[in-house]
């Protein structure tokens, strides 16, 4: 056998195996995948990238002359070197001794009064008991202010600083009623 | 040199063919750049086929030719705001398979099976394979599963740049030039290194060719 005979035979062997296809609806999976591969490289990639190809795809689209993009660049650095530099005189020096009044922060008013100090009691002949109790601020401003709102606004504190009596543990109701003689 | 790529390359293109194949090709291409995915859709349809091939015969395995398929097409979708239409884009893309595909196989690990005979037997119920099959080679009892089995090891025996061209020009069909093109290389390469993988072959496939 002749050298192209040989090689017209091994051509004609090598020609077998275009015969090697994947299977039907294969290339139709191929797709799919290849839509899931690019979903997921979208994901991974980082996000200034992302961002310098929106600006390109931006750029593109709105076509504009040298000058113009000379302008909007220059725009940018000066917004850039703006913000950066009033980002810098903001920062407080060393030295500079600013206010210091709000450095310390007051500590916070506490307008309950303490009832077992402000308590007292007193025992009447018969073994009546009678307990002197200064309520909290609050606590007769929110009693009277559901009765009498517009009178409690009117007198606000000085309503709150009426003694409140108690007689064997049962609250004497000392509240003004409607109605006067 | 016994390299006859007319004879091998029977359905070779007619060049009006590859002209207008071209246009469609740089329409969508275009299309894609602008940012229609369907456009994309289109060229994975239409070159897919003809890359599986490719990779399938370089690597001789189908699922690293599935993944490989998708590596080259993943990354044909990210380059392709870079490409600016010097080549056509069958050989931008051909070369992006041959260099992935290249590369891969440098880093594979030696395989010691194969998957051929599981994947491919159904095409020894093909008519047209069998009668080539008979045509192809004077040992007409042969089994069809033994002569593609040897075939395929014949192909893994060559060097990577030996497989690709011959995968390329034999069983692609494709022209020297288009060969040279894609690889990068001189014609008179792509013809050297043809002659030099086929006297392995024949040494590889003697019984099959005495």
């Amino acid at each position: 056998m002749t050298e192209d005979q040989q090689q017209q035979q091994l051509s004609a062997l090598l020609r077998l195996k275009r015969f090697e296809q994947p299977p039907p609806g294969y290339f139709d999976k191929l797709l799919q995948d290849v839509h899931r591969r690019q979903r997921a490289d979208l994901l991974r990639r980082p996000a200034w990238k992302l961002a310098l190809e929106r600006v390109q795809t931006f750029f593109s689209e709105h076509s504009m002359g040298y000058g113009a993009y000379a302008g909007a660049t220059t725009a940018v650095v000066v917004a850039g070197l703006a913000v950066f530099g009033s980002s810098f005189s903001e920062k407080p020096g060393p030295a500079t001794s600013g206010p210091v009044i709000a450095k310390t922060k007051p500590a916070p008013v506490n307008i309950l009064i303490d009832r077992t100090n402000s308590e007292s009691a007193l025992t009447l002949g018969g073994g009546a008991r009678i307990a002197m109790t200064s309520l909290a601020e609050q606590d007769t401003a929110v009693s009277n202010s559901r009765l009498f709102p517009s009178k409690a606004i009117r007198e606000g504190v000085i309503s709150a600083r009426q003694p409140r009596y108690i007689i064997d543990a049962l609250p004497v109701n000392y509240e003004a009623t409607p109605v006067s003689f | 040199m016994p390299d006859s790529p007319e004879s091998t390359t029977p359905s070779e293109p007619t060049s009006s063919a590859d002209e207008e194949s071209r246009r469609q090709d740089d329409d969508l291409v275009a299309r894609t750049q602008a940012g229609d995915a369907g456009a994309f859709d289109e060229l994975i349809v239409k070159y897919s086929p003809r890359l599986y091939g490719l990779v399938y015969n370089m690597t001789s395995n189908h699922d690293d030719t599935h993944d490989m398929l998708q590596d080259i097409w993943s990354k044909a979708f990210r380059s392709i705001t870079t490409f600016r239409g010097k080549s056509a884009f069958y050989t931008w893309i051909h070369s992006i398979a041959v260099n992935m595909t290249i590369n891969f196989l440098k880093k594979r690990t030696r395989r010691t099976h194969m998957s051929l005979d599981d994947v491919d037997s159904g095409i020894h119920h093909d008519k047209d394979f069998v009668e080539l099959a008979a045509s192809s080679t004077p040992v007409r009892e042969a089994n069809l599963n033994e002569l593609q089995k040897r075939l395929n090891e014949a192909m893994q025996r060559l060097s990577h740049d030996h497989r690709t061209v011959v995968t390329m020009f034999d069983i692609q069909g494709m022209p020297h030039a288009e060969i040279a093109r894609i690889l990068g290389v001189s014609e008179g390469t792509v013809r050297s290194r043809l002659f030099y993988a086929h006297r392995q072959l024949q040494n590889f496939l003697s019984e099959f060719l005495s």
